[in-house]
């Protein structure tokens, strides 16, 4: 017969009935079919604490039977191939009494390749560890300034003195240009919807070591007096998730997005968190 | 830019790369990485006692280990030896062969061997990306490198029922391409009657990016070695030349102004740069197989247009037809690529490794069943910075004064 993952589905299928506890198989009594492709069909009978196998053409008076490839069998077997996957894929499918052959998998001791079986099990040894880090960053003077104008809820930006383009949060320079940006702007607070993130993927917030509620909307605002790529990024309120639109700019086509204005917080400190997020300014 | 020629020309001589899996509790990082150097150094036939200089590199904030070159020397054989460290983020491993060509084609070494690793089951990939986020005011706001930006521009443009037909097509290729290489961590043997099911049903993750679409996180290593053309000819039969590279970054980690909205992709550019200094007016044409970076199946079809300087709907064609399918017109990632498996330090090296692969002709089942000469290979890090690669069989005469 053929091997996989080196080894002889033959030898994995006629040690079944050596692998069978007895002392686990109390009161399970039937039959129980293998139908493994070119491994052929196998029916293995329980009683009074006893398990035979032999080939067996129909499998019909089985009170449940699995199908799948000889590979995707030994790789179960040899805990290569996750069972739950291999059932989400339609590899292995179980047809009859699912729960009653559910219980006769727990009758096997795990299979060992020949050589292996005499081998003490080998325990893997690992550590785990949680680390917890507190971190205090300077904003320097541009971050810093533009912090401030949230808690005067003020969104600044600064322009490019060479291309003209905005930015905000500000940064000290236009990379693009290579030149110290000069002239601070004020910007929003209103705008319109460009970017939405539908995030139902539920991540760490590193600033808080939770994990975040979802879904929430994590967006792209075009504030007023910006244009094209300058957006501000921030949340949308998650009650509107569904209720939003997005804009684009397309070949020069413009389509608006949804008007939004910032929910700011009661008391701001000069951080992300004094605007809650944006909602819908109908 | 000013930019020089090389020196001296490089080769691969030797390519060693572990089984890509989801957890490898069995060994610690230094005998893992062993794995991959000792494959390389058997590969090229030379022991450790040749190799000139070690380049290693990973992602820190994934293990969260720090200069863990001096902990994997035991592994890496670097003991006694020059060695530099990188990170670069997803672009580490392009980095790492951009470092190893420059040693080598600079005069500094005649053998280099560089080393790309990962163990994602050590730590928290998407904690760590967000991490590397500006702490002011991306950290909030980041789901590490998840984003439903390529879905969104390419429904915007095409339209739903095609783009997402697209992505899907391109993700059911992709694991075609998984089911051929053993190295595979995730190969599922998807089958076209489960397009419209995996659609509707693989669980979301942001927008229309579905986990199906999104590459693994995975545990492996990636060891290459690269000399002189004059070592090069006396270890390996068939060097496989690294003719050029270049590399482009955005501004900063993330674009904090216009991280949120389709941006200028440094693909494009990076592509028009490499193609017109070395004379490729047709990258479709002249190349033969293209191992790319492509974290989701979303991001592998809108940077085809990119990377092939493409117009209009040619990429989606491209997918539609099959065409980058192992037989087709431009096989993308015969590997499987980085949604078959993502150990991320190692994750572009394993491009050029697999690139170098095919044109040796002894890629093994994945191998494309037709003369490879020309590879290009890409790596992709945080907001868009490339590193792009080109190999060949055989010098012909291009890159020196």
């Amino acid at each position: 017969m053929t091997t996989y993952f080196g080894v002889d589905v033959a030898d994995v299928i006629e040690t079944m009935p050596s692998r069978f506890r007895k002392e686990a198989a109390a009161g399970i009594a039937g039959s129980f079919g293998y139908d493994l492709g070119e491994a052929g069909r196998w029916r293995l009978a329980v009683r009074d604490g006893d398990a035979a196998l032999a080939p067996a053409e129909d499998l019909d008076d089985c009170l449940a039977v699995v199908a799948t490839d000889p590979q995707t069998f030994v790789g179960i077997q040899l805990g290569k191939i996750d069972a739950t996957e291999a059932m989400a894929l339609q590899k292995l499918t179980v047809a009859g009494d699912r729960g009653a052959f559910g219980s006769i998998t727990r009758l096997f001791q795990k299979y060992l390749p020949p050589g292996e079986e005499a081998l003490p099990e080998t325990e893997l040894v690992v550590l785990k560890q949680t680390i917890s880090v507190d971190q205090t960053f300077a904003t320097g003077p541009v971050m810093g300034r533009f912090l401030k104008g949230l808690k005067e809820k003020k969104i600044l930006a600064m322009r490019c003195p060479v291309c003209g383009r905005l930015q905000s949060p500000p940064r000290e320079i236009c990379a693009v240009c290579r030149v110290r940006n000069t002239e601070w702007v004020e910007i929003g607070p209103k705008g319109e919807m460009r970017m939405l993130e539908y995030v139902y993927y539920a991540s760490p917030d590193p600033l808080t070591g939770e994990t975040r509620e979802t879904p929430y909307g994590a967006i792209g605002v075009l504030l007023d007096g910006c244009r094209d790529e300058e957006v501000f990024w921030h949340l949308l309120n998650p009650a509107q998730l569904d209720r939003v639109q997005m804009g684009s700019v397309i070949d020069g086509q413009v389509r608006h997005g949804s008007r939004l204005r910032p929910v700011w917080a009661e008391n701001r400190t000069g951080s992300i968190d004094d605007i809650q997020y944006f909602e819908l300014d109908d | 830019m000013a930019r020089g020629t090389k020196n001296r020309h490089v080769g691969i001589v030797g390519i060693g790369e572990t089984k890509f899996s989801s957890h490898r509790e069995d060994v610690n990082q230094p005998e893992m990485i062993h794995e991959a150097v000792r494959q390389a150094l058997d590969d090229a036939g030379i022991g450790i006692q040749e190799v000139d200089c070690v380049v290693h590199g990973n992602m820190e904030l994934f293990e969260m280990v720090h200069q863990p070159d001096l902990w994997h020397v035991l592994g890496s054989g670097a003991y006694g030896k020059d060695s530099f460290r990188i990170t670069t983020g997803g672009t580490t491993g392009g980095t790492l062969v951009c470092a190893a060509d420059n040693l080598v084609a600079s005069g500094m070494y005649d053998v280099v061997l560089a080393i790309g690793f990962e163990k994602l089951q050590e730590g928290h990939t998407t904690g760590g990306i967000t991490n590397m986020a500006d702490p002011l005011w991306a950290r909030k706001l980041q789901s590490g490198a998840l984003t439903d930006s390529a879905a969104v521009k390419l429904i915007e443009e095409f339209g739903p029922e095609r783009a997402k037909r697209a992505a899907m097509t391109y993700r059911i290729i992709m694991d075609q391409h998984a089911c051929l290489n053993p190295n595979s961590h995730r190969a599922f043997g998807l089958d076209w009657d489960q397009m419209d099911d995996l659609m509707a049903d693989s669980p979301p993750l942001i927008g229309n990016l579905r986990l199906i679409h999104m590459c693994s996180q995975s545990d492996g290593a990636c060891a290459l070695i690269f000399a002189s053309e004059e070592r090069a000819r006396q270890i390996a039969k068939k060097p496989v030349w690294l003719r050029d590279h270049i590399t482009v970054h955005r501004e900063e980690t993330l674009n904090l102004c216009t991280n949120y909205y389709p941006n200028n992709p440094t693909h494009r550019f990076a592509a028009e740069q490499l193609f017109a200094r070395n004379g490729i007016d047709a990258p479709l044409d002249y190349f033969d197989v293209f191992e790319m970076y492509d974290p989701s199946a979303w991001w592998g079809v809108d940077w085809l247009r990119d990377f092939f300087l493409l117009e209009g709907d040619a990429h989606l064609k491209l997918v539609e037809d099959r065409e980058i399918a192992i037989g087709g017109r431009m096989p993308i990632n015969p590997s499987g690529g980085v949604i078959a498996a993502n150990p991320i330090g190692a994750t572009a090296m394993v491009r050029v490794a697999e690139a170098a692969k095919q044109i040796r002709g002894d890629a093994g089942p994945h191998q494309v069943p037709r003369t490879v000469r020309h590879a290009l290979a890409s790596s992709f890090g945080g907001t868009m910075w490339t590193v792009l690669l080109m190999l060949e069989d055989e010098l012909n005469g291009w890159g020196m004064p």
